[in-house]
């Protein structure tokens, strides 16, 4: 069966099946987009991890970030397996040659943009994440049920500390608001803009990548985090959002596209210094990677139990 | 030279081994001590095989010879409940 | 709970030796940490998360067992560094993934040794908790050896894994420094089952041995700087200041005053 026909009827694709070079463009072009994102974002919160604010946080958000790099490893490994090079997408990526969330590029310097990163960016990209389930792509797919099952334990994170920021002394809810005031707009931005019928977008729907609209994203996620928000007492810093009960969808003010659309081009204000800090590690580290590349594997089997005795 | 090293978890006794993840690794030693902490670390696994993946042979998309193109239905349960109507 | 930390004064023999014990694994795990995002593949940097939070979760253990009603961040977290009891090879800076493996390689050997000594004599508490970090510190070990088998495979793996012997082997001479009251005590009263010169021999003999089945050439000085008198002892409260920039790196900016790290204990 061809592959549009295949998609058509419903089936899943498989790595087996003969995939055209549109498709496989396409399918690389969103993995490489969510597994970037899921290594900044976790490269934006690890700067965190030495000064987190109690022993229990760090704990956790040594776990958080380790699901962030274990989810970033599955995705370029599957993007690997479609052909790409690991090497050429991580050094694109720090060449900032490459894509990735809009809100890992802007800094996160206090501890409550670090609940907020988990709690409504997170949130967010599990919108996409959960949507991504159902894309054609039987291996990306699987990938995807992991990581939403992971990404629920970043949410429960980040709300936890929220709640204790809305529920906590006068200053920190204050910090929580002057929070929410500066990542909302972010997060609106986070599903990009407004689907424009691109011909682009058009193909990636019609063969079953990428399964939900960006609108349709944005709009299930003020389903969710409207009210959440408000219940913890959190204004949303959008005078225009209510929910239309005729067209029964949520209003809201377009945020500053022209300033996303220069983020995710130029980078924002800590890309540069995060990409610097990313490639020296990379670089220092390249020996590690040259001596398991030239490990013959000798004294091997030490260890393992040979599973045919 | 590091290779990928397709992983499979048994995660409860009497199950059977599933695909997990794949890893990239110099040899099945190393790739073993990766996979231990690379599958999901919440569950505790009973017990984990890996192999380079260049080892598993793969049908292709849409083999014919993969499953009988004649009716068996002799051999199927659901033929004799049928029958005993 | 109070925000006074415990003071050593208050604690008996055994615990001052559970002390030292706990600080190891905390300082430990908190130069793993650094490793998260960073690390030399993906598939490791997941490893070395991991190993951070099973050193902390080990901490954890040893800082419940003796923490006289304090909660875990004043025990923990909020102590001074003067007031810390871990080796000085732990706090030691990793300047590049061969101090890591090195570090995990020493410490992991001389812990696992000193653990399975508890766990022979102990009571309940402190033997199962023995017990218990024991089976994850054969993970640690077997993630140490594996990984010094393949990062000599090239001369710049050799130069560089045969430097970070020389350089952390002399640290690693107070690992089984305990002061006289903790270091002697412990065996009289039933918590190690071997004293803690002979500990300090098989950890040699162990370490040694591995070096010598590899391709390095560490100087006779390094190995004997290892088991002789500790010309920093971080059993007895003395520390580098790599301890001090570390804990120091704790207490930052960006939160609120009534955060439990926001600062040292009063």
């Amino acid at each position: 069966m061809k592959l549009e026909e295949r998609i058509a009827a419903g089936q899943l694709i498989e790595s087996g099946d003969e995939l055209t070079d549109e498709y496989r463009e396409l399918l690389c072009g969103i993995i490489q987009f969510t597994a970037n994102s899921e290594f900044m974002g976790a490269f934006a919160e690890s700067e965190w991890i030495p000064r987190a604010p109690s022993y229990q946080r760090k704990l956790a958000l040594i776990a958080k970030n380790q699901d962030e790099i274990g989810h970033a490893q599955m995705q370029y490994q599957l993007a690997e397996d479609l052909g790409r090079d690991r090497e050429q997408m991580l050094t694109s990526l720090l060449a900032g040659e490459n894509g990735f969330g809009n809100a890992f590029h802007y800094p996160a310097d206090e501890w409550i943009d670090i609940g907020l990163l988990a709690w409504m960016l997170d949130g967010a990209a599990m919108q996409l994440q959960h949507s991504l389930m159902k894309t054609s792509y039987g291996p990306y797919a699987r990938i995807m049920k992991r990581v939403c099952r992971e990404e629920e334990f970043h949410i429960r994170h980040g709300e936890h500390i929220v709640r204790e920021y809305a529920t906590g002394s006068r200053e920190k809810q204050e910090r929580l608001q002057a929070g929410v005031d500066r990542w909302w707009s972010r997060a609106v931005m986070f599903f990009g803009l407004s689907d424009s019928r691109s011909e682009k977008s058009e193909r990636m729907d019609e063969l079953g990548i990428k399964p939900k609209t960006n609108d349709e994203l944005r709009q299930q996620y003020f389903d969710t985090y409207v009210p959440k928000l408000r219940n913890y007492g959190i204004d949303i810093p959008d005078e225009n959002l209510y929910y239309d009960e005729e067209t029964e969808q949520w209003e809201y003010t377009p945020p500053d596209w022209e300033e996303f659309n220069r983020i995710v081009t130029e980078g924002g204000p800590e890309t540069q210094a995060r990409l610097d800090r990313r490639r020296t590690a990379f670089e220092e580290t390249a020996w590690v990677r040259d001596a398991l590349e030239a490990y013959d594997g000798t004294t091997a089997n030490r260890f393992a139990n040979n599973i045919t005795a | 030279m590091t290779q990928p090293y397709e992983v499979f978890v048994q995660w409860k006794r009497g199950g059977a081994h599933e695909h997990a993840v794949t890893v990239t690794a110099s040899d099945r030693e190393m790739a073993l001590t990766l996979a231990k902490r690379n599958v999901d670390v919440r569950g505790a696994p009973v017990s984990i095989w890996v192999t380079p993946r260049s080892e598993i042979a793969q049908t292709s998309a849409d083999d014919p010879t993969l499953a009988p193109s004649i009716e068996r239905e002799y051999r199927n349960v659901s033929w004799y409940a049928r029958e005993r109507q | 709970m109070s925000a006074e930390s415990i003071t050593l004064e208050e604690l008996d023999a055994t615990e001052r030796f559970l002390l030292a014990i706990a600080d190891d694994e905390f300082v430990t795990g908190q130069r793993f940490a650094e490793w998260v995002t960073v690390g030399p593949t993906m598939e490791e940097d997941n490893v070395l998360s991991s190993l951070a939070q099973d050193e902390m979760g080990h901490a954890r253990l040893w800082y419940e067992l003796i923490d006289h009603g304090r909660d875990l961040d004043t025990v923990g977290y909020n102590r001074r560094p003067s007031e810390r009891r871990n080796s000085i090879l732990l706090e030691t800076e990793h300047t590049d993934f061969g101090d890591t493996i090195v570090i995990n390689f020493l410490y992991d050997t001389a812990e696992t040794l000193v653990l399975e000594a508890v766990a022979e004599t102990a009571d309940d508490a402190v033997g199962s908790r023995a017990t218990k970090v024991l089976e994850e510190e054969r993970y640690h070990l077997e993630h140490a050896t594996q990984w010094l088998e393949r990062l000599v495979s090239t001369d710049e793996g050799r130069r560089r894994v045969t430097a970070s012997f020389e350089r952390l082997l002399p640290r690693s001479a107070d690992l089984f420094a305990f002061d006289a009251a903790v270091g002697t005590a412990p065996s009289t009263a039933g918590i190690l089952s071997r004293p803690t010169d002979e500990l300090r021999a098989a950890w040699r003999e162990t370490v040694e041995e591995t070096i010598s089945s590899l391709p390095l050439e560490v100087s006779a000085d390094a190995l004997e700087a290892a088991v002789s008198e500790p010309v920093t002892n971080g059993r007895a409260g003395e520390h580098t200041d790599a301890l001090t920039a570390l804990l120091d790196s704790i207490h930052a900016e960006g939160l609120p005053a009534d955060h439990p790290a926001s600062g040292y204990h009063a």
